[in-house]
C-alpha cells in the first residue's frame, strides 16, 4: 500500500526527524530565554487555572528543546515523537477550544511579539501537519538513518 | 503491553526527567527566572509572573478612584506609555505620550529637561495586562523620579468611565 511506503521510507522518516526536531528546538528559544513573556501568552489562552501558569511556563519549553534533540540526534526518537505528539495535541485542543469559543490570543508559538499575529486555522492546520509527521516518526518500522540511539 | 511500549515509555520518562531538569535548573540560575506561581488575578492589579527582574510593583499602583481624584489635583504629570497610534487614537486629556518601547534611546533626554525630578507622575497603558506602564515607571525610578504611580486600569477604563479623554483625527 502506498501510504506504508511512504511510512516506511528511510529518508523520509529522517527528513521528517530533522524538520519536527528543528522546529520544536527553534521554538523552544524565546520561550526559555523570556519565561515571563511566555507565562503571559499562557493566561492569554484563558485555560488554564492561574496556579498552573508559570508550572507550565518553565517546563513547557524544556519538553520541546528535548524532545527537539531527541529527534535530531536519533536519541529515542520514537519517545521524542511521543512526547511532541502529546504536545501536539495539547496545541491544538487549546487552538480549537478558543477557535470555537470565539477568544482572540497570540499563539505564543515562534515569537513571544503579539506582533505575530497568526490566524487559529492556520496554526490547527499546521500542528496537524506536525502530528502527522510526529506519527510517521513514532511508526516507523525500519532501522533509522544516522541514529546515535535508536532505543534502550 | 509488549515489549516495545515498556521500552518506549521507560524512554519518555528519561527524556521527560532531562526535560524537567533542565527547567528546574536554568528557572533557578536564570536571572529572568520565574516564580512557581504568578499573579494572574485582575482584581489584585497588573497580572505578572513574578520574575526575578519583574517592574510590577504593587505599591505603585492606584485604581480609578484614585486616578480620578489624582487628575482633579491638576498637580500630577500624566504620562502615556502606550504607542503612538494608541495614544492619537485617544488619551486622557492632558496626558504626554511617551511610549516605553522609544524612552530610553529617544524621549529620555526631552523628559528629563522638561520635567524636574520632584515632579509626581501617573503613567497608565492598557489596563491589567498592560505592563508597558509599570516598565514606564520603573525606568522613571531608575533616572531619579521618586514620586510616580500607575493608574492600573488604564485609559479603556477611564474613557468608558465617562472621564475627559481628548482623541486625535
Amino acid at each position: 500500500m502506498l501510504w506504508k511506503k511512504i511510512f516506511n521510507n528511510v529518508w523520509l522518516e529522517f527528513l521528517g526527524r530533522c524538520l519536527l526536531g528543528g522546529v520544536f528546538i527553534y521554538a523552544s528559544y524565546h520561550k526559555i530565554a523570556e519565561p515571563a513573556e511566555f507565562a503571559k501568552i499562557i493566561y492569554g489562552y484563558k485555560i488554564l487555572p492561574g496556579s498552573l501558569i508559570n508550572f507550565l511556563a518553565i517546563f513547557l519549553p524544556f519538553f520541546e528543546f528535548v524532545a527537539g534533540f531527541s529527534l535530531m540526534l536519533g536519541f529515542f526518537p520514537r519517545a521524542g515523537a511521543s512526547l511532541i505528539n502529546v504536545m501536539l495535541i495539547i496545541f491544538i485542543t487549546a487552538i480549537g477550544f478558543n477557535l470555537l469559543r470565539g477568544h482572540e490570543f497570540d499563539c505564543g508559538c515562534f515569537s513571544n511579539s503579539a506582533d505575530v499575529h497568526q490566524s487559529p486555522r492556520y496554526l490547527l492546520l499546521r500542528d496537524i501537519l506536525y502530528f502527522s509527521i510526529g506519527l510517521m516518526i513514532l511508526l516507523f518500522q525500519k532501522a533509522r538513518k544516522f541514529c546515535m540511539w535508536p532505543s534502550l | 503491553m509488549s515489549l516495545s511500549i515498556k521500552k518506549t515509555m521507560v524512554e519518555v520518562l528519561i527524556l521527560s526527567g532531562l526535560a524537567m531538569g533542565g527547567g528546574l535548573i536554568v528557572n533557578q540560575i536564570s536571572s529572568r527566572g520565574i516564580a512557581w506561581i504568578g499573579e494572574w488575578d485582575l482584581s489584585k492589579g497588573v497580572v505578572t509572573a513574578k520574575a526575578k527582574n519583574d517592574v510590577v510593583v504593587r505599591e505603585r499602583e492606584i485604581s480609578l478612584e484614585s486616578a480620578k481624584q489624582l487628575y482633579e489635583t491638576h498637580q500630577w504629570l500624566w504620562i502615556d506609555a502606550r504607542d503612538s497610534k494608541e495614544f492619537n487614537e485617544g488619551h486622557i486629556l492632558g496626558a504626554r505620550s511617551y511610549p516605553v518601547q522609544h524612552f530610553l534611546e529617544e524621549l529620555l533626554n526631552d523628559f528629563t529637561q522638561k520635567y524636574s525630578a520632584d515632579t509626581g507622575i501617573v503613567v497608565y497603558c492598557n489596563g491589567r495586562e498592560c505592563s508597558d506602564s509599570h516598565e514606564l515607571a520603573e525606568i522613571f525610578r531608575e533616572i531619579g523620579y521618586r514620586n510616580v504611580k500607575v493608574f492600573v486600569d488604564g485609559y479603556p477604563v477611564w474613557e468608558e468611565a465617562g472621564y475627559a479623554v481628548e482623541k486625535d483625527f
